[in-house]
């Protein structure tokens, strides 16, 4: 094996390390339990290849944004496979493998009303709240203006205290 | 801002973050994939793979790759499996796990057939031409279907197709895309449609399998779709969106 090849192997596995649980977090709350495996395979195998052209100061939005476009094809179904797919959307497994991106964490009123936003606002909210990445970061990744990811997320916090709000169960302690 | 740091919903999440602490020991499972792709060896970029070719370049390109394909097998040693999961195909429009466009497909017994048949219909190709195919066993443990020369598959850190199904394997499927195709004629409530799966079930000697009712039909969900969790041997009746 050349230096560069130990180098680009060492630089790899400490990205892989870093990322993959937040990457199989994200992965777990966008799509089935059967499918997380194959979308952070893919990811990272995909990071493999062009580890090269990935910013090194920009590794996880890299890879979010990687794992999305994956999660975006896998999503792309055809009708037949779609009426199977919605089934299993709807199950009650599926949707307890769903949820497991909060393994280990306890439970709390602002997950249930997280649990319960669409899928875009979910992403959103693991993004700012769990993988801590700002309003350009998410931009980038989601290509879109950062102006319009701020005024997303003043939305999704506005219905999240009206949820909250209105089940007067913040969980929040004295 | 005078809101409360207690109770503003972006605090509380951020307050439960479960990655402020992260180990650095990984899951077996990802000890695995971290080994494999690793070993996988760094392909050239190219964009040849997801431009389309003209039919006239294809012609030669497939002639190629099949000679190709022959000599690469003859000194590779290319490891086989069979799906765990029968329940599903994916055809690849470019050896790409994660940039290529694809369909997803029902059960079928042949899944490099099935997918030949999608890129004829022109889902994955415009021209409807077909290149040579491999059957992947994709990380899901279902049929992964790509273009490309024989050590695709090797290349993409994935075990080769091995064809054929279990006697058990072939039944659910049956099972599965016929109640996909009643399911789908008609709106089926929630019993009749638990009764019609158990009946399916037993009329292909799934002894061993269960049918259970989702508990998911609403007035907005009033009928029934069906899932199949193989791990545990259970077809699922749910509540789905009536068809228009």
């Amino acid at each position: 094996m050349t230096d560069d090849q130990a180098t680009r192997e060492r630089e790899y596995e400490s990205m892989f390390r870093a990322n993959i649980r937040p990457i199989r977090a994200f992965t777990a709350s966008m799509v089935s339990a059967a499918q997380v495996d194959d979308v952070v395979a893919a990811t990272f195998m995909s990071a493999w290849q062009r580890f090269g052209d990935i910013p090194s100061d920009a590794q996880r939005p890299w890879l979010f944004g990687t794992a999305r476009n994956h999660i975006r094809n896998t999503r792309r179904t055809d009708r037949r496979h779609l009426a199977l797919v919605d089934a299993v959307e709807t199950d009650p497994t599926w949707q307890a493998t769903r949820a497991n991106e909060y393994d280990g964490v306890e439970a709390h009123p602002v997950l249930d009303a997280i649990r319960d936003l669409d899928d875009d606002d979910r992403e959103l909210m693991l993004m700012t709240g769990w993988f801590e990445f700002t309003p350009d970061e998410i931009a980038s990744i989601l290509d879109e203006k950062p102006g319009t990811i701020r005024v997303r997320l003043h939305r999704v916090r506005k219905r999240l205290m009206d949820r909250l709000d209105s089940t007067g169960d913040t969980g929040a302690t004295a | 801002m005078s809101e409360d740091r207690s109770t503003d919903p972006f605090d509380l999440f951020r307050a439960l973050n479960p990655f402020d602490d992260e180990p650095d020991e990984l899951s077996t499972a990802d000890e695995q994939l971290l080994a494999r792709i690793l070993a996988t060896p760094v392909e050239p970029t190219s964009t040849e793979a997801s431009r389309p070719p003209t039919r006239r370049c294809l012609a030669v390109v497939a002639g190629l790759v099949a000679t190709a394909s022959l000599a690469t097998a003859a000194f590779t040693f290319l490891r086989s499996e069979p799906v765990t999961n029968p329940t599903a195909v994916v055809c690849y429009a470019t050896a790409d796990v994660i940039d290529g466009d694809r369909v997803g497909l029902g059960s079928t017994d042949d899944p490099v057939a099935a997918c030949s048949a999608e890129w004829r219909d022109g889902e994955l190709r415009t021209d409807g031409s077909v290149p040579p195919l491999v059957g992947c066993v994709n990380e899901a443990g279902a049929a992964a279907v790509f273009p490309g020369a024989g050590d695709v598959c090797e290349r993409l850190g994935l075990p080769n197709l091995e064809q054929g199904l279990t006697d058990d394997q072939i039944a659910i499927t049956k099972v599965q895309d016929t109640l996909i195709d009643l399911f789908l004629d008609r709106c089926f409530a929630e019993d009749d449609a638990v009764a019609e799966a158990r009946r399916q079930l037993n009329a292909a000697g799934l002894d061993n399998w269960t049918a259970k009712p989702a508990e998911t039909f609403t007035e907005d969900l009033p009928c029934a779709g069906v899932g199949v969790i193989v791990d545990e041997k259970v077809v699922i009746v749910v509540g789905v969106r009536p068809e228009n």
